[in-house]
């Protein structure tokens, strides 16, 4: 089974959330919602285990969906992009709530690693993993452990999670050139990173 | 971007694809999550529908009779 990009779930989510929206029928409605969810669902607790310890996760992830649940009649957007960042968003305040309440812990430093592995690794059963691919998976890995929190935040949601320069811009209240800028200079100072533990 | 800093990417990018297909299997949402947020999808609906029967109870004009 191809691999389908966040991106790549395309106009169907949209469409679904706009269904959803537009939808009086409780029936009706509470069906697309599941298919909603079933789809955002994985990713969310991916979010959840990459960004708070493994023991919260699943929490962060429940709260995470919930405030989908309660709020998605109020999403504006119109494409697949902009919901995968009000999401995310979402996903954002709940994984900063919970280091509110532990002052002592830097945000999004207490992420799960050998978590990430194991999910990386169960991909194996839809496309198996050569020698190069876990070469390369392990590369990445060491290179987002190795960031420094904000810049692992950055680099979490525009390759792992597909947020384009200009959804990142819009979501940080910041410019494209900015964003782009910000995460070459986090790739190139991560690298130096992984150089230096070598 | 230098061809070290575009070979990283890559591999964050496919990083990103495995993580994601990873989740797909082993984090699919069960019927017990699922259940709580059709919940909480009813619950809104209903919020969202007592909401509108109030604005429309305001906004009709005094004395004006309503059809039952």
């Amino acid at each position: 089974m191809p691999f389908t990009p966040v991106q790549g779930m395309g106009d169907e989510l949209i469409q679904l959330v706009l269904e959803f929206q537009k939808e009086r029928d409780l029936i009706k409605r509470a069906k697309i919602g599941d298919e909603i969810f079933r789809r955002i669902g994985p990713e969310i607790h991916l979010f959840a285990r990459a960004t708070v310890p493994e023991s919260s996760a699943a929490d962060v992830a429940q709260e995470t969906l919930m405030g989908i649940a309660r709020n998605l009649h109020r999403f504006a957007g119109t494409t697949t992009g902009q919901l995968w960042a009000w999401c995310l968003r979402i996903a954002r305040n709940k994984a900063s709530n919970f280091y509110r309440s532990r002052p002592h812990e830097e945000e999004f430093d207490e992420s799960s690693p050998e978590e990430l592995r194991e999910i990386a690794e169960a991909s194996g059963a839809a496309k198996p993993l050569s020698a190069g691919d876990r070469l390369d998976l392990e590369a990445a890995m060491t290179l987002l452990e190795l960031s420094k929190p904000l810049c692992r935040e950055f680099l979490l949601m525009h390759f792992i999670f597909g947020l384009s320069y200009a959804e990142l811009a819009e979501e940080y209240e910041s410019t494209y050139d900015a964003v782009r800028v910000r995460i070459d200079r986090c790739l190139e100072h991560a690298q130096e990173l992984v150089g230096t533990e070598r | 971007m230098s061809e070290e800093t575009d070979k990283a990417a890559d591999k964050l990018r496919k990083l990103g694809e495995r993580l994601r297909a990873g989740a797909a299997i082993r984090h699919p949402l069960t019927e017990k999550e699922l259940e709580v947020l059709r919940i909480a999808v009813r619950e809104q609906a209903h919020q969202q529908q007592v909401s509108k029967d109030n604005t429309e109870r305001r906004t009709d004009p005094p004395g004006r009779e309503r059809d039952l």
